[in-house]
């Protein structure tokens, strides 16, 4: 035993997961610390610092930026002051894949198994150089599998080291809306009230469509680098053509990192007869990285 | 259907020695030791209130002793100082006690010397070697063997015998030396008239 482990009892440290423990909760691993989030698009960094009291502070959006790593190797050390000891979350939002798949391998402990062992869930549809995270539908033999880019993964965490940056969690925005999506869908437990709803996912520029009829998953649409925060046309034009695929009486469900005015009715001009409801709050994404 | 809520999807590479948190029931752990610490300050503070005390206490025990031990040495000078009084006293009483009994042999003397006689000088004192005798030693300015003679005379009167009596005569004083012993005293032989 050291005598930091005496202080981090006497400090009640040792009785907190560790800071890059990804089994913990943001909210469990720093409480009461300056935290900032990151998002990283394609030609975009968002900025989004946590306050000590749990409040967000000013969003910084950084457009055209061709890579993120001269951005962080110039302003790092600027955006590190407004946090403690610079532990940061980034939420990818480009070179990432969403897809929805049949007969993944359901063995206990699978969605665990995929990160370490991913070639014995996924079988032939494994890759190398990849990274994966896997969604089961309970009720049927689908599932969603989130595919990124290892060398994308690993230019972050250099990145965000070399600049004295310490990464607490690196995940997809884009995946965590849809699940969170999917739980607001699912809320009744077994097969005796299928659910079934058209779940929209706006993320920083990505967007991700899903059809589940009568809890089975019936298709996924899903494409990065889409629509910049002014101009969600292009989002809509992705989305359109499930217009005529679902059925007249499927909600329509939008989740979407921030709240966008009038999106609701844009969305119901293209869905008409459709019940659209929006889920959308401010600054959605972030809190669900700090519940989960 | 109801989707297992987990924690979010994590890429970044996992550290191989992440340990899990302490349970929270040895959070008493901690918490114990501070209520230790806390109380031990509490006892050090009560301890030391109290060393503070008998401390003080001591000094005052002190003082006081010093201040009885000069009360004491305060007295043992007054005492000594009484008892040096009550000595003198003891002595004056004796003194007058001792000389009651001659009172009268000098108001005798005294009153024997007449308007033309003086008495320059008298002095009685008792013999050392037998203290019922006194030695009488006396002046009286006058050339007349009368004034000697009632002089001895008063003195005979107070029933006092004058033995070995010396006497001259100069410049016109009498000097007259003899030894006195009262008649209680004197063996009836030796007695003179």
């Amino acid at each position: 035993m050291k005598g930091k482990d005496i202080a981090d009892v006497l400090n009640f440290s040792a009785f907190r997961p560790e800071p890059d423990d990804p089994t913990a909760t943001w909210r469990r691993r720093f409480p009461g610390i300056r935290t900032l989030m990151f998002g990283i698009g394609k030609q975009t960094l968002t900025l989004r610092p946590l306050e000590k009291n749990g409040r967000f502070g000013k969003t910084e959006l950084h457009r055209e930026v061709k890579d993120f790593k001269e951005l962080l190797n110039i302003s790092g050390a600027q955006m590190r002051e407004a946090s403690d000891g610079g532990w940061s979350a980034v939420s990818m939002h480009t070179r990432y894949v969403i897809s929805l798949e049949t007969n993944l391998s359901r063995r206990p402990g699978s969605e665990d198994m995929v990160k370490t062992n991913a070639r014995t869930v996924l079988g032939g549809r494994f890759e190398r150089g990849k990274k994966y995270s896997v969604t089961h539908n309970p009720e049927t033999n689908s599932s969603i599998l989130l595919t990124c880019d290892e060398e994308q993964v690993g230019r972050v965490e250099t990145a965000f080291k070399e600049t004295g940056f310490k990464l607490g969690r690196v995940c997809c925005g884009t995946y965590l809306l849809l699940k969170h999506a999917l739980g607001l869908v699912n809320t009744t437990k077994g097969s005796e009230k299928p659910s079934s709803a058209f779940i929209i996912i706006l993320c920083e520029g990505a967007v991700c469509a899903l059809v589940q009829d009568q809890d089975k998953w019936i298709e996924l649409r899903s494409r990065t680098d889409v629509y910049e925060p002014e101009d969600l046309a292009p989002a809509l034009d992705l989305v359109s053509p499930f217009q005529s695929r679902i059925p007249t009486e499927m909600p329509v469900l939008i989740v979407a990192d921030t709240l966008f005015p009038g999106l609701a009715e844009e969305v119901g001009k293209v869905f008409e007869g459709h019940t659209v409801q929006d889920y959308s709050q401010p600054d959605l994404l972030w809190n669900l990285i700090l519940q989960n | 259907m109801i989707l297992p809520k987990d924690i979010a999807d994590d890429f970044k590479t996992d550290r191989k020695d992440i340990t899990p948190p302490l349970p929270a029931i040895l959070r008493l752990v901690p918490i114990l030791f501070y209520l230790t610490v806390v109380s031990a300050m509490i006892l050090c503070g009560l301890f030391l209130y109290q060393l503070k005390l008998a401390n003080d206490n001591i000094l005052a025990a002190k003082s006081g002793l010093a201040e009885a031990q000069a009360q004491v040495v305060t007295a043992a000078a007054e005492r000594k100082q009484l008892e040096a009084q009550i000595l003198r006293a003891t002595d004056v009483q004796g003194w007058v006690e001792g000389s009651r009994p001659l009172q009268p042999l000098v108001v005798a003397v005294a009153r024997s010397i007449g308007e033309e006689a003086s008495l320059a000088d008298l002095k009685i004192d008792r013999d050392e070697e037998s203290p019922s005798n006194l030695n009488l030693a006396m002046r009286i300015g006058t050339s007349s063997a009368t004034q000697l003679e009632e002089t001895t005379d008063a003195i005979a009167r107070e029933n006092f015998r004058l033995l070995q009596p010396e006497q001259t005569l100069a410049e016109g004083q009498i000097n007259y030396r003899a030894t006195i012993v009262p008649l209680s005293v004197v063996p009836a032989e030796t007695a003179t008239p």
